[in-house]
C-alpha cells in the first residue's frame, strides 16, 4: 500500500474517541467521548459526514444493532476502527511525534 | 408522555433516506435524555434545531457533493446538472446573507400563517370526519310552513327513515342524565339514541356488544347502556369485568352491555354514555300525554347513514315527497317538507365563512410576500447584470441561465417552505392555545400530510409565479452595454424600475383590502359589545339541574322541589336575590313555540313562533329585565289553581296588539297541552342567544303553573359570583342530596363567550392585516431606497443646479405617494367588491361603510409617507460633488 493521504485532526480525534469506546461506539457516545476530552463542542451533522468519510476510506466498519425502544424503535449504528484506519493513526501519531521532536518544552510551557 | 414531535423526524427521514434511521435513532434518544433533564420544551426545541441542522448538513446533495467532487462534468445526467445549479445558487444566497435571510423569513411568515390556517380549514371542511366513510352521513331536517329547519315528530321519524336512500337512520338527542348511588350525585352527557345507533357510526363497542334493534329500543326492555372509553376509565374505574354492572341513570338502573373503542369520539355533544331512545324523558313524557304518536311535537334530530351511490340531493327530495304526502294526510303535522343535510356542514355551521375570509387573508399575505421577495430579485438582478452578461460572454446559453435563475429562487422558496413549516408549526399551536373555544366536534386540527403538500403546492406556484417572470426576463441581458465601462447603464432599468413599481402598487391593493377586512370586523365587534343583552348580566351566578322525572312526576312536588330551593338559596347571606328560569339567555337552552292571538289569527298551518320561557316571581328583578307595564309574577297568586296568565316582551306586544295595550288581552300557546293565557304584563326584549340577533317575541309564563323538571337557579350575589358556588351548591343539596347540579357559570362568561369566536376571527385578521402593511411598508421603503440609491448621479446634478433640500425631499416623495395612491385606488374597488361576501359576519356595519374605507387609505398612505421619507431624507444628504464624482 502506499502512502496514505493524512489524517484530518477531526478525522483524527473522531478515530480515536471509537477506539476509546471499544464496540460501544455510535454517534451519541462518540460526540459526547469528544466534547468531554477536547472541550469542544461538536456538531452532530459533521460528526455524522465524517463517520461516513472514514467508513468510505475503509478506516472504519459500520454495523446496525437491534432497535431499542428508548429510540422509538429504531436501530443505532455501532462503528469499529479497522486495520486500515489504526494504520493511518499510527502514521499521524509518528508524523506529528518526529515533527515535535526537540521542542518538548513549549508542549509544556503554560 | 408523548412522544418527540413528528415533523422534524419526518424532515429528517425524508431528506436522509435509508441513513435516516440511525441518525434519527440518535437524536430521539438524546431527545429523550434532555427531556427528562431540561424538560418536554426544550427538548422539543432543541429537536427542531437538530433536524434543520442535521439536514442541512446531511441532505442529499450534500452527500452526493462529497463523493463527487467534479460536479459538472461533460458526461453528468441531467440529475447532476440540476444539482451544480441548485449548490450554485445556494453559494449566490449564501454570498449576500442580509438578502437571503429577510427573504427567506418573509416567505416562512407568508407560507408559515398560510399553513396554520389551512390546518384547521383542512380539519373542518376537506378531511373527512373521523367515523367510517363519513361522507355518507347527514342530518335529516324538517321544514314548516314557514320553511324553517324544525326537528321530526316520532311519527314522521319513522317515515323518514324507511326512504329508499337511507341505509340506517338513529334518532339522537344529547341530554345529560343525572348519576347517582355514588358518593357525590354527578351529571353525565347522554346520548339517546335508537337501537341502530350503532350500525350508524359503524363503530361497535370494543368490550361487550351494541344495542339491539327490537330487542334494547323497545317498551318495556330491560334497561341497558353503552359507556364510552373515557367514561369507563374514570366513572367505572376502568373495571374490566364491566359488563352486567349497573349505573343509576336518572333514578334507574341500567345495565352496562358495552364499552365503545378509545379514540370513538362521536362529533356531537361528547357523549359519555349511550342510552336507547325511549328512555329519554320527553319521549316518556309524551307517552303518557297521548303517546309518542303525537304528530304535533317535533322532538326527534334524527341522523341517517345514505346507502353507498345515493346522493343527498336524491334522499332531500325523497324526503320531500313523502313529508308532503304526510302533510296532506295529517295537516296539523308541522314538517311540510324536509331535507338531508351532510353531517359535517351541520358540525362546522356558521364558522365556515370566517375560516375562508381567514384562507383569503393569509392568501394575500402570502401574495404580498412573495412581491416582496419578487422586489428583492429585481433589485438584485440589477447589480448581476453584468456577471450575467459575461456569462452569455463566455457561452452560457439562455436555458443555461434561466436554470440557474431558477435554481436561486428554487433554493429561496425552497428554504422558505421549510421555515414556513416550523413557523406554521407554532402558529397552528398558538391559535389552538388561544382561541376562545375547541373545534367543533372535538376534533383536533393537525399540521398532517395533506397540509405540509398544500405548503409544498403553495410554494411551488407561488415561485413560478414571483421567480419565473425575473428569471425569464434577466436571462437576456444585452451583452455589449451590460460589459461597457463602468457598466453603469444597467440595461432594462426602465423596465425594471416599471415592474418593481407594479408590484408595489399591488402590495398597496392586497393590503388595503386587507385592512378593510380587518376594519369593517373591528368596528362591528367594537358596535357588538356596546349592544346591551336587554338585562343585567354581570354578578349573576348560574346553575342548571334536571329532576328525575320518576322521583318527581308529578307538576307540584317539581315545583315544590324548585320553590325550596330558590327559598333557601335567597336566606344565603351574600345572597342579594335568586331566581329560576327554564331556560338562562345565552345558555343555548329555550323552546320556541307556536302561538295564537285570538285578536289576529293566523291560518292554523301558518302560525307564527315565539320564545316561551317559564320563570318565577323574582326573574324580571333579579335578572334587571324592566316591567313597561302591567305586573310581574307573584309565586303566591300565580299558583297552579289560578287562571293562567303570562308576561310577554315588548317585540311580542308590537307584533300582537299594535297600538294598543296588550295587558288583559288573551294569547294560545300551543304547548303540549296548549294554553290559554291572560297577558298581565310587558317587559323589555333580550337576547336570546347572540347580541347580534334582532329583537325576538318572547312569553314568559309562571313557573307554579308549568313546572318542569329541569331548571336553571338564577342567582344575584354581593360580590364576586363564582364565590358562592359552593354555598349554592351545598343549599340544593340541602333539599335532596341525591341531586346533582352542573353548569355552575356567570351569566357574563356566557354572554362574553357568545361573542368569542367573532372576536377571535376579528383580532387574527387584524393581525394578519397589520403584517401586510408592514411587508407593504418593507416593499415601498426598498423601492424606495434602492431608487435613491440608482438616481445619487441625478440627484447631485440637480442640487449641483441649486435645487434645495426640499425640492429633493419633495421629489422622492411625491415618488413613493404616486405609487401608494395608485395602489389605494385600485385597493379600494376591489375591497368594495370583496367585503360584500362578508356581509353576514357584520353586525351593525355596512360592508362599504365609508370611514372605515377613509381610515384605511389615510393609514395606507400616512405608512408609504413615512416609509418613503427616511430614503427621501437621505436622497437630501447627498455630496453633489461626490455624487458626480461616483464611478
Amino acid at each position: 500500500m502506499g502512502v496514505r493521504p493524512p489524517l484530518g485532526e477531526f478525522e483524527q480525534v473522531v478515530l480515536l474517541a471509537v477506539l476509546r469506546l471499544e464496540g460501544a461506539a455510535y454517534a451519541v457516545p462518540v460526540r459526547r467521548e469528544i466534547e468531554k476530552r477536547t472541550r469542544r463542542s461538536v456538531t452532530r451533522g459533521a460528526l455524522y459526514v465524517t463517520l461516513e468519510r472514514l467508513e468510505d476510506k475503509g478506516y472504519l466498519e459500520s454495523w446496525l444493532a437491534d432497535p431499542t425502544p428508548e429510540r422509538g424503535g429504531r436501530a443505532k449504528r455501532f462503528y469499529r476502527v479497522r486495520p486500515a484506519g489504526l494504520a493511518a493513526l499510527r502514521q499521524s501519531w509518528a508524523a506529528l511525534r518526529s515533527m515535535w521532536e526537540g521542542l518538548e518544552p513549549f508542549a509544556r510551557k503554560t | 408522555m408523548s412522544g418527540p414531535p413528528r415533523l422534524p423526524i419526518r424532515l429528517l427521514e425524508t431528506a436522509l433516506g435509508a441513513r435516516g434511521e440511525t441518525v434519527v435513532g440518535d437524536l430521539v434518544e438524546e431527545w429523550t435524555d434532555l427531556r427528562t433533564a431540561r424538560g418536554a420544551r426544550t427538548a422539543d426545541t432543541w429537536l427542531w434545531l437538530q433536524a434543520v441542522r442535521v439536514t442541512a448538513r446531511l441532505g442529499p446533495s450534500r452527500l452526493r457533493a462529497r463523493r463527487d467532487p467534479w460536479p459538472h462534468r461533460q458526461e453528468d445526467g441531467m440529475i447532476e446538472v440540476l444539482r451544480s445549479d441548485v449548490r450554485y445558487g445556494a453559494r449566490m444566497l449564501g454570498r449576500s446573507p442580509a438578502f437571503t435571510a429577510v427573504a427567506v423569513l418573509t416567505l416562512a411568515l407568508g407560507i408559515g400563517a398560510n399553513t396554520a390556517i389551512f390546518s384547521i380549514v383542512n380539519t373542518l371542511l376537506v378531511k373527512p370526519l373521523p367515523l367510517p366513510e363519513s361522507e355518507r352521513l347527514v342530518m335529516l331536517w324538517g321544514r314548516n310552513a314557514q320553511n324553517r329547519e324544525i326537528y321530526f315528530s316520532y311519527p314522521a321519524f319513522e317515515l323518514a327513515r324507511a326512504i329508499p336512500s337511507i341505509e340506517v337512520a338513529t334518532a339522537f338527542v344529547g341530554q345529560s342524565v343525572n348519576l347517582t348511588g355514588r358518593e357525590e350525585p354527578i351529571r353525565v352527557r347522554g346520548g339517546f339514541v335508537s337501537g341502530d345507533f350503532f350500525r350508524f357510526v359503524r363503530v361497535e363497542p370494543a368490550i361487550g356488544r351494541g344495542f339491539i334493534p327490537g330487542q334494547d329500543d323497545v317498551e318495556g326492555a330491560e334497561r341497558v347502556c353503552v359507556v364510552q372509553h373515557e367514561a369507563w376509565q374514570g366513572l367505572l374505574g376502568g373495571d374490566p369485568a364491566v359488563l352486567g354492572k349497573t349505573l343509576v341513570l336518572n333514578n334507574e338502573s341500567f345495565t352496562v352491555v358495552g364499552v365503545m373503542p378509545p379514540g370513538f369520539r362521536f362529533p356531537f355533544d361528547e357523549i359519555e354514555v349511550w342510552i336507547p331512545f325511549h328512555n329519554w324523558p320527553p319521549y316518556r313524557s309524551n307517552l303518557s300525554a297521548g303517546g309518542v304518536a303525537s304528530r304535533t311535537n317535533p322532538l326527534v334530530g334524527p341522523m341517517a347513514r345514505l346507502r353507498p351511490g345515493a346522493t343527498r340531493e336524491q334522499a332531500s327530495a325523497e324526503l320531500a315527497t313523502v313529508l308532503a304526502a304526510y302533510a296532506g294526510q295529517f295537516p296539523e303535522a308541522p314538517e311540510k317538507s324536509g331535507e338531508a343535510r351532510p353531517l359535517r356542514e351541520v358540525l362546522v355551521g356558521d364558522a365556515r365563512l370566517p375560516l375562508l375570509v381567514l384562507m383569503a387573508a393569509v392568501a394575500l399575505v402570502l401574495l404580498i410576500a412573495c412581491a416582496n421577495v419578487a422586489n428583492l430579485m429585481l433589485a438584485r438582478a440589477a447589480t448581476r447584470q453584468r456577471e450575467l452578461a459575461t456569462r452569455v460572454a463566455l457561452g452560457a446559453g439562455r436555458a443555461r441561465l434561466v436554470r440557474q435563475l431558477l435554481s436561486e429562487t428554487a433554493v429561496l422558496w425552497t428554504a422558505g417552505c421549510a421555515l414556513g413549516l416550523v413557523v406554521g408549526h407554532w402558529g397552528l399551536r398558538a391559535l389552538t392555545a388561544t382561541a376562545p373555544q375547541e373545534l367543533p366536534g372535538g376534533l383536533v386540527a393537525r399540521l398532517d400530510g395533506t397540509v405540509v403538500a398544500y405548503a409544498l403546492a403553495l410554494t411551488a406556484l407561488t415561485a413560478i409565479l414571483f421567480g419565473l417572470v425575473p428569471a425569464l426576463r434577466f436571462s437576456r441581458p444585452d451583452v455589449v452595454e451590460a460589459l461597457k465601462e463602468g457598466g453603469r447603464s444597467d440595461a432594462g432599468s426602465a423596465l425594471r424600475t416599471r415592474l418593481r413599481g407594479a408590484l408595489v402598487v399591488s402590495q398597496m391593493a392586497l393590503a388595503v383590502v386587507l385592512l378593510i377586512g380587518a376594519g369593517l370586523l373591528l368596528r362591528s365587534l367594537d358596535a357588538l359589545t356596546r349592544v346591551s343583552p336587554g338585562f343585567e348580566a354581570s354578578g349573576l351566578l348560574t346553575m342548571e339541574y334536571r329532576l328525575p322525572a320518576n322521583k318527581y312526576p308529578q307538576g307540584p312536588q317539581q315545583w315544590e322541589f324548585h320553590r325550596q330551593v330558590a327559598e333557601r338559596v335567597r336566606a344565603l347571606p351574600g345572597v342579594r336575590s335568586a331566581t329560576l328560569m327554564r331556560a338562562l339567555p345565552f345558555s343555548g337552552n329555550g323552546s320556541r313555540l307556536y302561538y295564537d292571538v285570538p285578536d289576529k289569527p293566523a291560518p292554523p298551518d301558518n302560525l307564527p313562533r315565539t320564545w316561551f320561557n317559564e320563570v318565577d316571581g323574582a326573574t324580571f328583578s333579579t335578572m334587571g329585565i324592566p316591567l313597561l307595564r302591567g305586573r310581574g309574577f307573584d309565586d303566591a297568586r300565580d299558583t297552579a289553581d289560578s287562571p293562567r296568565v303570562v308576561v310577554v316582551s315588548q317585540r311580542m306586544a308590537d307584533l300582537s296588539w299594535p297600538g294598543q295595550d296588550p295587558v288583559g288581552k288573551t294569547i294560545r300557546i300551543m304547548a303540549s297541552p296548549a294554553v290559554t293565557a291572560e297577558v298581565v304584563g310587558v317587559v323589555g326584549d333580550i337576547k336570546h342567544s347572540a347580541l347580534d340577533e334582532v329583537a325576538l317575541p318572547c312569553v314568559y309564563a309562571p313557573q307554579p303553573q308549568k313546572p318542569h323538571i329541569f331548571n336553571t337557579l338564577v342567582v344575584r350575589t354581593e360580590g364576586d359570583p363564582m364565590s358562592m358556588a359552593a354555598a349554592v351548591r351545598g343549599a340544593v343539596w340541602s333539599v335532596d342530596r341525591d341531586q346533582p347540579v352542573w353548569k355552575v357559570r356567570t351569566q357574563e362568561s356566557l354572554v362574553e363567550t357568545s361573542t368569542g369566536f367573532k372576536r377571535f376571527v376579528s383580532r387574527l385578521l387584524a393581525v394578519y392585516a397589520a403584517l401586510a402593511l408592514a411587508l407593504a411598508a418593507v416593499g415601498i421603503y426598498g423601492l424606495m431606497a434602492y431608487s435613491v440609491a440608482q438616481r445619487t448621479r441625478e440627484i447631485g446634478v440637480r442640487m449641483a443646479l441649486g435645487a434645495h433640500a426640499r425640492d429633493v425631499l419633495g421629489l422622492m416623495l411625491r415618488d413613493g405617494l404616486k405609487l401608494a395612491a395608485l395602489g389605494v385606488m385600485v385597493g379600494l374597488p376591489a375591497a368594495f367588491a370583496l367585503t360584500r361576501l362578508m356581509r353576514s359576519m357584520l353586525f351593525g356595519t355596512s360592508p362599504a361603510d365609508p370611514a372605515t374605507f377613509a381610515a384605511v387609505a389615510a393609514l395606507l398612505l400616512a405608512v408609504a409617507g413615512v416609509a418613503s421619507y427616511v430614503p427621501a431624507w437621505r436622497a437630501t444628504r447627498v455630496d453633489p460633488l461626490a455624487a458626480l464624482r461616483h464611478d
